[in-house]
């Protein structure tokens, strides 16, 4: 897998190349929904304390890269930047909500929906709930790893960190997920 | 890796997130925002070129030069001729000059009359009766609707500039009227009863107020004595001939009898006279006994400066003092 790497600058376009771009991402977001949103959606829910929001980070991210088609110097390498844009989102998320759960009043009770007895079941899973337990570095590591099929250098990339940093996140992550999965049994 | 192998890892990973479906809606959820995104890219687009708009004009009223004849600037007390304002004059020196046959000059020699393109505004009768008052030009009733003058910006005012505002003024003549463009106030004009075409006229602050005077030839011609008028600048854009002695200032040799004025006179802000006749020696004798009289102009009138002076001049020997100065050649 490839790692976007930047993006071009904007050139002046025409009315008519606009339109071609607009036609052009509009095309994109639907393929890329198709073939991409499950997993992504998957994905942010492995790396965010709340999973309700992990629809929410991906619709986000998707939008992103429908707005920056026309920038995006390989168009192959959309999804990669979907899925860095969902690490980043869910990132700035965790951050939001460390700083949202020092103010927060008590959450009053509300009634489920069709989706959360799917998060109820993720909830449950005890991988999940050691992970949850792991410093967020050694999340990201380990789910881009393990459950994204990255590799090392790819990781890094989205982690925006070395090639060294993702083994070591990802050594420590897997002890320590090893032994609080043992500890659950 | 102890306890937990990576196929292991990625099998529970897998299982554990198996139950998250895609929300039904969640692709028309995707397409209403970017739907919405899209109809608020023109607004704002809009709004930006707007706000961009408001800061650029806001910018140039700020910084926009204004137009000198709009100035507003405070009145101040008529200036009086003091002793510190005339002694602040830097003395005029006539080889400055230059002198030229053509279009219309800044300062100096201006020749050709020619056709005007700027309507005349204010005329003056000549010769008006001059006034005591000193320093600053007055308010007459002939000048009484005319804005007040403006503070110049440095005494004495530089050659060239007649309005006080430090830039050169241009003459032209048509006919016997006298053109002046003032570059603070725009055009004014003043009748001459005499005056020598083409022009000759040089722009001076004899009286260091920080307005120049012109000195005009208004008779004569270089082969015998030149007479040269002054005229000043009483209110913006309201020139004045000055009348009453030494004027008109004579210049040349004539004969016997010789005349010239200077503006570099040992009192700085004067008009040095010199009027001398030949001591009747044998021919070829160029000796004149010469009396020079200080004069310093105080508003509309030159008043003498202590006692006139005399010495002998020999003039194969020295400068001839029998030619016309400030700034005239």
């Amino acid at each position: 897998m490839t790692v976007v790497e930047g993006w071009r600058p904007v050139p002046a376009r025409s009315d008519a190349a606009r339109s071609e771009v607009a036609r052009d991402a509009d095309a994109a977001l639907t393929v890329l929904y198709s073939e991409h949103y499950r997993s992504l959606v998957r994905l942010a829910a492995l790396l965010l304390d709340d999973l309700g929001l992990c629809e929410e980070i991906v619709q986000d991210a998707y939008i992103r890269v429908h707005a920056a088609w026309g920038r995006l110097q390989d168009r192959e390498k959309a999804l990669a930047y979907l899925r860095q844009t969902v690490v980043n989102l869910a990132r700035s998320t965790l951050r939001r909500r460390l700083v949202a759960l020092k103010h927060a009043p008590k959450p009053m009770p509300h009634a489920a929906s069709a989706e959360e007895g799917a998060y109820a079941l993720v909830e449950r899973a005890a991988v999940v709930q050691a992970l949850r337990e792991l410093p967020r570095r050694q999340r990201e590591a380990v789910v881009l790893r393990y459950y994204a099929d990255l590799s090392e250098a790819d990781t890094a990339a989205v982690m925006r960190c070395s090639v060294g940093s993702v083994k070591a996140y990802t050594s420590r992550g897997l002890a320590a997920l090893g032994s609080k999965l043992e500890g659950l049994r | 890796m102890t306890g937990l192998e990576a196929d292991e890892l990625r099998r529970r990973l897998a299982e554990a997130v198996e139950p998250l479906q895609a929300s039904p809606d969640a692709y028309a959820r995707i397409r209403a925002r970017v739907l919405r995104r899209r109809r608020m890219r023109v607004p704002a687009a809009a709004f930006g070129g707007l706000a961009l708009a408001g800061v650029i004009t806001i910018a140039y009223v700020v910084s926009e030069p204004r137009d000198s004849t709009t100035l507003v600037e405070p009145a101040t007390p008529p200036l009086a001729q003091t002793a510190g304002a005339t002694a602040a004059r830097v003395p005029t020196s006539s080889a400055a000059h230059g002198g030229g046959v053509g279009g219309p000059v800044r300062g100096t020699i201006t020749a050709q009359p020619s056709s005007l393109s700027t309507s005349p505004v204010t005329e003056t009768s000549p010769l008006p009766s001059p006034s005591a008052t000193a320093g600053r030009p007055s308010v007459s009733p002939s000048n009484v609707n005319s804005p007040p003058l403006p503070q110049p910006v440095s005494r004495p005012a530089k050659k060239g500039d007649v309005d006080g505002d430090g830039t050169d003024d241009t003459t032209q003549l048509s006919g016997n009227t006298l053109v002046v463009t003032l570059s603070r106030f725009g055009p004014a004009t003043l009748a001459l009863s005499e005056v020598v075409s083409p022009l000759t006229i040089s722009i001076v602050d004899i009286d260091a107020d920080g307005y120049g005077e012109l000195i005009v030839q208004t008779g004569g011609n270089a082969a015998d004595t030149r007479t040269f008028g002054v005229i000043k600048m009483i209110a913006a854009r309201q020139l004045r001939q000055l009348s009453g002695p030494p004027l008109p200032l004579p210049a040349g040799l004539a004969g016997a009898h010789g005349d010239g004025f200077t503006c570099d006179g040992p009192t700085p802000g004067t008009v040095v006279v010199a009027a001398g006749n030949a001591t009747g020696g044998a021919a070829g004798d160029r000796t004149y006994s010469v009396t020079y009289t200080t004069w310093r102009l105080t508003g509309e009138s030159f008043q003498t400066v202590g006692a006139p002076t005399s010495a002998t001049v020999d003039l194969n020997t020295t400068a001839s003092p029998f030619t016309a100065g400030c700034g005239i050649s």
